[in-house]
């Protein structure tokens, strides 16, 4: 009897850990299916549902420029996705990939034996991980993003940790982009302090801000799939699946943070802090919008 | 003494040029609207909005509807909606520039004498 | 004698209002600059501070000796922009949620 009592106690015990666990990414979850739904009805068709989406885009140009259905997967390709002229450019230019010399750069430096003679693969034995960054460590109770894990594996080899968001930090995440690409995004919601995390990058995804009071949404979301100028703004979904990025711009590769915090900064607010709370909550919860895209960066965009 | 004839004669001379004056000035103040309008580090109006009888603006955006027949709305109305268009719609995507200060008032209501100018319907 | 303190109280009030209606606005270059430099952190800290706001303000202590009247109008218009944007962000706390897709 008392066996019988002892066993059902430990059964809900652990059946209620379970849901705990699955209540954390209760909100989270929610979120990304109204946001992939959004993006998925968005582009289903553009010409049918022009009145609902894009009001203020010409007729002929939905029906000459604008490449759909798209699939979920599809969304991977940013503004390349949705706009046929971009498409046609930056297929030419990836005839000769800007990314691929700092890509191999990047290899060269992964495989590079520090001054102790290890190597970063005694950090990354298999390089294919970075469909599990950002992530929160419960331990640390931190978010700890793929950049951070490049440097520390630096610094417990006895090296200085490089400058983020570009350079030779940016090409060894390349690297191992190339290594992981295929995988599905994989982020989790650990514990309620994960879930806090997501909440702030998701305020701050959402809310206006900076003297043009403007926010990442309303260009990534509500306008993603028109033109601001010329440019073709990119769908947030599928976002996170390219980085780091190589931007005829920069005349190089960037991390993500480096692109959100230039797309910050392009609000009208300060740039907020390479690895700062606030930018490695934005990216978590960017992230985590695209859980299930596969990884195929970098690539290359204006 | 000044005749009635001269009287009237002056009254109609300075009605004209008034109107000469108000007219050239306008002109300029529609000029500098435009400009306003184009430039980047101004307005930058055309990162989201084309506008009905100015087609010669190149690579506008798409985001905001096209701006057209303006004049018939009343000047005070445009500048608000320049000013802070929060104001009138909430969560506007447009940014309010006025109130940012990016754009002056005087910059404004360059931008309202332009677009009624422009826009006016026929 | 009535009458000249009846005028100057009303200018006097005249004054106090206009200033009133400027409510960033703050006279002597150091209140002026202290002002600003209140708000510009408080906006700092809350993470909205708009991009321009410390040149503006720094460039507003540059020339507060050998400028102030120019180094007031700089540091009234940081105050402005801080505030604008802490005014903004409350504003705004209100309504983002609305635009989370549901």
């Amino acid at each position: 009897m008392l066996k019988k009592l002892i066993k059902i106690v430990a059964v809900s015990m652990i059946s209620t850990t379970i849901v705990f666990a699955a209540n954390f990414n209760a909100q989270a979850e929610k979120d990304r299916k109204a946001f992939v739904d959004y993006f998925l009805k968005k582009f289903e068709n553009p010409v049918a549902n022009r009145d609902k989406y894009f009001p203020y885009v010409p007729l002929k140009e939905l029906k000459k420029d604008y490449i759909y259905p798209l699939k979920f997967q599809d969304f991977q390709d940013g503004p390349l996705s949705w706009y046929r002229p971009s498409k046609e450019q930056f297929a030419e230019i990836n005839d000769f990939p800007p990314y691929e010399i700092p890509v191999d750069d990047g290899e060269e430096l992964f495989n590079k034996p520090f001054a102790n003679g290890k190597t970063y693969a005694s950090c990354f034995p298999n390089p294919a991980i970075k469909q599990n960054y950002p992530y929160y460590d419960v331990h640390r109770d931190e978010i700890v993003t793929i950049g951070m894990a490049v440097n520390e594996c630096r610094v417990i080899n006895g090296e200085k940790p490089l400058k983020y968001g570009k350079g030779d930090l940016a090409k060894v995440v390349a690297y191992l982009a190339v290594k992981s690409r295929g995988k599905k995004i994989d982020i989790k919601i650990p514990n309620e302090n994960a879930a806090k995390a997501y909440e702030a990058g998701k305020k701050l995804f959402y809310k206006q801000r900076g003297y043009l009071a403007i926010s990442c949404n309303e260009c990534h979301v509500k306008s993603a799939g028109k033109r601001i100028r010329a440019e073709a703004l990119s769908p947030a979904l599928g976002a996170t699946t390219q980085m780091p990025v190589y931007r005829i711009k920069w005349g190089g590769l960037g991390t993500l943070q480096r692109r959100l915090a230039g797309c910050v900064k392009d609000t009208g607010s300060e740039k907020p802090k390479m690895q700062s709370k606030p930018l490695k909550e934005l990216a978590y919860f960017l992230t985590y919008m695209s859980n299930g895209m596969k990884l195929f960066g970098p690539d290359t965009r204006k | 003494m000044i005749s009635v004839k001269k009287l009237l004669a002056i009254a109609i001379i300075s009605a004209i040029s008034t109107t000469v004056v108000n007219a050239a000035s306008n002109e300029a103040l529609v000029k500098e609207g435009r400009k306003v309008f184009v430039t980047k580090k101004q307005g930058n109006c055309l990162a989201c909005h084309a506008v009905q009888g100015d087609p010669s603006i190149p690579q506008t955006g798409d985001i905001g509807p096209k701006l057209a027949n303006l004049d018939a709305y009343p000047k005070a109305y445009l500048f608000e909606k320049i000013w802070d268009p929060n104001k009138t719609v909430p969560n506007s995507l447009m940014p309010p520039m006025g109130r940012s200060h990016k754009i002056t008032k005087h910059q404004i209501d360059a931008l309202v004498a332009y677009l009624q100018a422009t826009t006016k319907s026929k | 004698m009535k009458k000249l303190i009846l005028i100057s109280t009303i200018t006097v009030a005249f004054l106090a209002g206009c200033a009133m209606n400027n409510p960033y606005a703050s006279n002597g270059v150091d209140s002026a600059i202290a002002n600003a430099q209140a708000k510009y952190n408080k906006a700092h800290s809350q993470m909205v501070a708009w991009k321009n706001t410390k040149k503006v303000l720094e460039k507003a202590k540059k020339l507060a000796k050998s400028n102030p009247k120019k180094a007031i109008a700089l540091a009234n218009e940081a105050a402005y922009e801080a505030q604008t944007a802490l005014d903004q962000s409350a504003e705004f706390e209100k309504t983002w949620r609305a635009q989370v897709p549901k």
